[in-house]
């Protein structure tokens, strides 16, 4: 039989007590705060994760608002190259009428000034500007991708053959901006054609301008099928940014759950330690008072 | 009679010291360390008479001390690991709290944010007010860097103060502890029982063990306590030796004082100490360092060969000071790496690389684009590297660098393609406080960068000189390279005019071949254009992976040939970097990192470019690649990096916390443990204080039995 010294118990009631008053305590913090980790030694593994997470959605929005942008300017240089798609469209439809034989040369110099027209039109829509910067200049978004010589009729591409690009998603890249040159003068040099179709108006060859007309189909060709793929282009940008939007809220909600309480839990143990600090309480009560010295006279 | 009388006297005598010693105890029940006392009873030498032997009464024989000397011990042992737990406990809790996490005000929050700015400004690269929005950024996070280094440092000189705190009170608790060894020795010498000064020093010697581990022998016959640490006695019969807090080559270290020697200490408070000082601390703070270091460097690297199209810089003065006695030395890193210590001001990792992998020597290139800003035309000198062939390579200092510079050749360095050095550019050693700094300096009207910007237009010198025609019509080099940087030196692409003509003329055109190099192929490609219709002066002729020429009006000779400047990676050696030349970041360790000075006063100046034309991003898309980069171990990027650091940090604590949460477990078990042998109970002793009561009461009723005979007798006489 083992001796019970009188500190013995009174060492263990208030032990117990403190322990329970210790996970109250800590209890009570999660409650007030909403988090289960206050720092990362509640739980490391934990932590390691939410930070990273936190990182991930971060770039998330970083990768989000580059994709608007991006959309902004495709969408853009979409109407823009509808308008010229339907622009080379008139053209070739002048062509054909110019190279009818009944023309007489007024008739045929009054198309070559609507030709004249087009071409300044099909200029300005080439040199088009989305926020201040050329969406046809590629890389040099601040440089006026084309440049027309009057006396000689050339038109220079003044831009960059790179693409201005942004980040997407942590490895890629997606082009902004278009390549001008590749859509408007090469193969086919769209202005060169509509410039010889101009003078060969103006100077009355109708034999010139019935050959020009395979020229404009080929043109119209090339900037219908870049005006195609822009469409496709757009599409896999939306896709990717509600990839993005559905991502950003799933890691948004492994933070929470890692990092935040669950409340229903941890009010709960909330009580249950409650009700077992004032068990303690009263049980350390009654062990603690009597003594022989309650029974002598 | 008498001997009744006297029988009744000891009777009294000795329960009237058994109820002092109860109620000694009594009074001690709640008195730490105390050990239960108990009177041991016993009869004198009986007397001899008739019919025999008669007992001579009682008396107290001794006074023991109940106590369990192998709990003593083992709680002297736990006190030990305690005093280690606990000094482990807080410490690395207000290390913890250095960093600041999960919140959204620390390191990681902020690094998030440097780079949100920087995808801002990559999509706006003009913008003066997002490039200065982002040197903002910069600044904080390096900001945030020097804090957690000064907090760690100002933990680190705490312990060290706390140290020598912790000497002086080791010197308090021996010299008491000797003082009562002196005293017990005494006592125990006479034949009496120091059970009040044996606890004492118990109590004495468990407080002395949370300090530092000991190993303690009580010698059973004199009571004196030997106390030892490494060996030596600190504490004995005849006195105590004192300890100093000194220093080591690896930190803080416990002395005895009179011969310097240092304590061999692995547990209690001093244990964790010196642990914490020597080796936790440091270690963090090398990691903080090393993930500042690797930053800077890496964003230093695609800084430097970064360009920009708002600002023309004609001189860059390089932000790393070197010691004048350093222009001449060597400045490969895996050269200084046998040697003790770095080049002063270039901190070890950021020295500039000319060996490979297997420590062989290599070639490297140094691109110094310098622009005519009356014509706007570029020209790229390279600062070539040739190791040489024999076994020791050609001397790369900073003396040698400024020599190639100025004249053409300086040690293994030459420039190419002009021998005579680089023209309107003056390079040179400028002395500051502390050392000297390179300065590069640009003629009035040119101004130089260090891009791959191919803006440039080949001169005279790089045309095959015997068969330059004079008046031939000009090419000039656009856009950059793509695809895969060139890591090694730069290949030679050329281009041959096969058939004369003139350029456009669709009647006689000219047909060159170009022969170029894909980034790190082995073998070359050729590509043949015809100048003809589509080719007029002014267009673009496409030769690879992102590089155009563009010729002017004029005509070509056949056999008229042209060697073309193109580059990948500028800087292959990262000499720009070592030297603080177009840097973003300075500074070599998380304490002193902060932006660079040209980018604090000019933040126009940050090089968002990798050719000089306005609007392009791209130097932005390369640092913000720099990101998802395996930095660390071959596999781990910043962000990966960072976290483990700090999850690593709460691991500790998580662990050191729990371990001191078991040992105040283990002592409170250890403490009920001695209760049962040397603990006080009540109600024990109130039933032995009323025992010796009755049994006083009763020896009192003896006396006055004897005084009765006594009268009884006497009236007989009267």
């Amino acid at each position: 039989m083992e001796r019970i010294g009188s500190t013995t118990l009174n060492r263990l009631v208030l032990n117990n007590n403190q322990r329970t008053l210790q996970r109250l305590g800590q209890l009570e913090l999660q409650l007030a705060s909403g988090k289960r980790i206050a720092k990362p030694s509640d739980d490391p593994v934990g932590v390691r994760q939410s930070l990273r997470l936190r990182s991930v959605s971060r770039a998330l929005d970083d990768y989000q608002a580059n994709i608007d942008k991006s959309l902004g300017f495709k969408n853009m240089a979409d109407a823009t190259l509808g308008q010229a798609t339907s622009l080379l469209q008139q053209m070739k439809a002048a062509a054909i009428q110019g190279g009818n034989d009944t023309l007489d040369a007024s008739a045929r110099r009054a198309l070559g000034a609507s030709v004249d027209a087009a071409l300044r039109q099909m200029l300005d829509l080439a040199n088009t500007q989305f926020d201040g910067r050329y969406i046809f200049s590629g890389e040099a978004t601040r440089t006026k991708p084309f440049e027309l010589d009057e006396t000689t009729g050339m038109v220079t591409y003044r831009g960059s053959l790179q693409d201005f690009e942004v980040q997407v998603n942590p490895i890629s890249t997606s082009p902004v901006s278009e390549n001008g040159y590749d859509i408007f003068q090469q193969p086919q040099d769209v202005f060169a054609t509509l410039v010889q179709l101009r003078d060969a108006l103006n100077d009355d060859d109708e034999q010139l301008v019935r050959d020009l007309i395979g020229d404009l189909d080929t043109a119209h060709e090339q900037v219908s099928q870049a005006y195609g793929s822009l469409g496709g282009v757009g599409q896999r940008l939306e896709l990717m940014e509600n990839q993005l939007a559905d991502l950003k809220i799933t890691i948004d909600e492994s933070v929470s759950q890692i990092e935040d309480v669950d409340l229903a839990k941890v009010i709960t143990e909330f009580n249950a330690t409650e009700v077992a600090l004032k068990a303690g309480l009263d049980a350390g009560a009654r062990v603690l008072q009597p003594s022989l010295l309650d029974y002598l006279q | 009679m008498a001997d009744t009388l006297l029988i009744g006297l000891s009777a009294l005598q000795a329960h009237q010291q058994a109820m002092q010693v109860t109620s000694h105890n009594i009074a001690n029940v709640a008195t730490p360390g105390y050990s239960r006392q108990r009177s041991t009873l016993d009869t004198p030498v009986p007397e001899n008479g008739r019919p025999g032997q008669i007992g001579r009464g009682v008396n107290v024989a001794t006074i023991a001390r109940l106590t369990d000397s192998l709990l003593t011990e083992q709680l002297r042992l736990s006190s030990t690991e305690t005093g280690r737990l606990d000094q482990t406990t807080t410490s690395l809790n207000a290390l913890q709290s250095v960093f600041n996490e999960p919140s959204d005000a620390g390191l990681a929050a902020s690094f998030n944010k440097v780079f949100s700015a920087f995808h801002a400004l990559a999509n706006n690269p003009d913008s003066p007010g997002l490039r200065a929005g982002t040197v903002e950024e910069l600044k904080t996070f390096t900001a945030i860097f020097n804090s957690m280094a000064g907090q760690i440092a100002s933990l680190r000189d705490d312990i060290g103060t706390q140290f020598r705190l912790e000497a002086d009170q080791i010197n308090g608790l021996t010299a008491q502890v000797a003082q009562l060894n002196k005293e017990i020795r005494r006592q125990v010498a006479v034949g009496s029982n120091p059970n009040d000064l044996l606890d004492q020093r118990e109590r004495l010697i468990n407080e002395l063990s949370n300090h530092l581990d000991l190993k303690v022998r009580i010698d059973p016959v004199t009571q004196a306590a030997q106390i030892e640490s490494s060996g030596r006695v600190l504490v004995d019969a005849t006195g105590s030796v004192e300890v100093f807090a000194g220093s080591s080559l690896d930190g803080l270290a416990l002395q005895f004082a009179d011969t310097r020697e240092t304590l061999r200490v692995n547990g209690g408070r001093v244990g964790a100490m010196l642990t914490l000082y020597g080796e936790t601390l440091p270690d963090v703070q090398e990691t903080l360092d090393s993930m500042a270091q690797a930053i800077a460097y890496e964003f230093n690297a695609a800084h430097a060969t970064g360009t920009n199209a708002d600002r023309e810089v004609q001189r860059y003065l390089g932000q790393t000071v070197i010691d004048a006695a350093n222009l001449t030395v060597d400045l490969d890193a895996a050269a200084q790496a046998k040697l003790d210590g770095a080049i002063a001001g270039i901190p070890a990792a950021y020295l500039p690389r000319f060996t490979d992998a297997d420590g062989v020597s290599q070639a490297r290139n140094l691109t110094i684009n310098m622009v005519d800003e009356a014509t706007g035309v570029a020209t790229k000198y390279i600062v070539r590297y040739e190791p040489g062939p024999g076994p020791i390579p050609t001397t790369r200092s900073l003396r040698n660098l400024i020599d190639a510079i100025n004249t053409g050749t300086g040690g293994g360095f030459s420039v190419w393609p002009s021998g005579a050095g680089i023209p309107n550019l003056t390079a040179s050693a400028v002395a500051v406080d502390g050392g000297v700094r390179l300065d590069l300096l640009a003629a009035p009207g040119h101004h130089l960068d260090f891009s791959r910007s191919l803006d440039t237009r080949p001169t005279a010198e790089t045309w095959n000189a015997a068969s330059w025609t004079a008046g031939a019509a000009s090419m000039d080099l656009k856009g950059r390279l793509t695809g895969d940087d060139a890591t090694g030196p730069s290949r030679p692409w050329s281009m041959q005019v096969l058939s004369s003509g003139t350029v456009g003329d669709p009647s006689s055109p000219p047909t060159v071949a170009f022969t170029w190099w894909a980034a790190n192929e082995p073998v070359s490609r050729t590509t043949t254009v015809t100048l003809g219709t589509g080719f007029e002066p002014g267009r673009p002729v496409v030769i690879g992976d992102g590089v155009h020429a563009i010729f002017g009006s004029g005509t070509l000779t056949a056999g008229d040939a042209l060697t073309l400047v193109v580059d990948g990676q500028p800087d292959q050696a990262r000499l720009l970097s070592a030297l603080g030349v177009n840097t973003v970041f300075a500074g070599g360790d998380a304490g002193s990192l902060a932006v660079a000075d040209a980018i604090q006063d000019d933040p126009g100046r940050l090089a968002v470019a990798h050719t000089r034309t306005a609007g392009d991003n791209s130097n932005l898309l390369e640092i913000i690649a720099l990101r998802e980069k395996a930095l660390f171990n071959d596999n781990m990027n910043i962000d990966e990096y960072m976290n483990t650091m700090i999850s690593d940090i709460g691991s500790r604590v998580d662990l050191a916390s729990r371990l001191r949460d078991n040992q105040q477990v283990i002592e409170q078990t250890l403490l009920n443990r001695r209760d049962h042998v040397a603990g006080v109970n009540l109600d024990e002793e109130i039933a032995s204080l009323i025992q010796s009561q009755q049994a006083y009461t009763a020896a009192a009723r003896i006396i006055t039995s004897v005084q009765e005979n006594i009268r009884t007798l006497l009236d007989l006489i009267r």
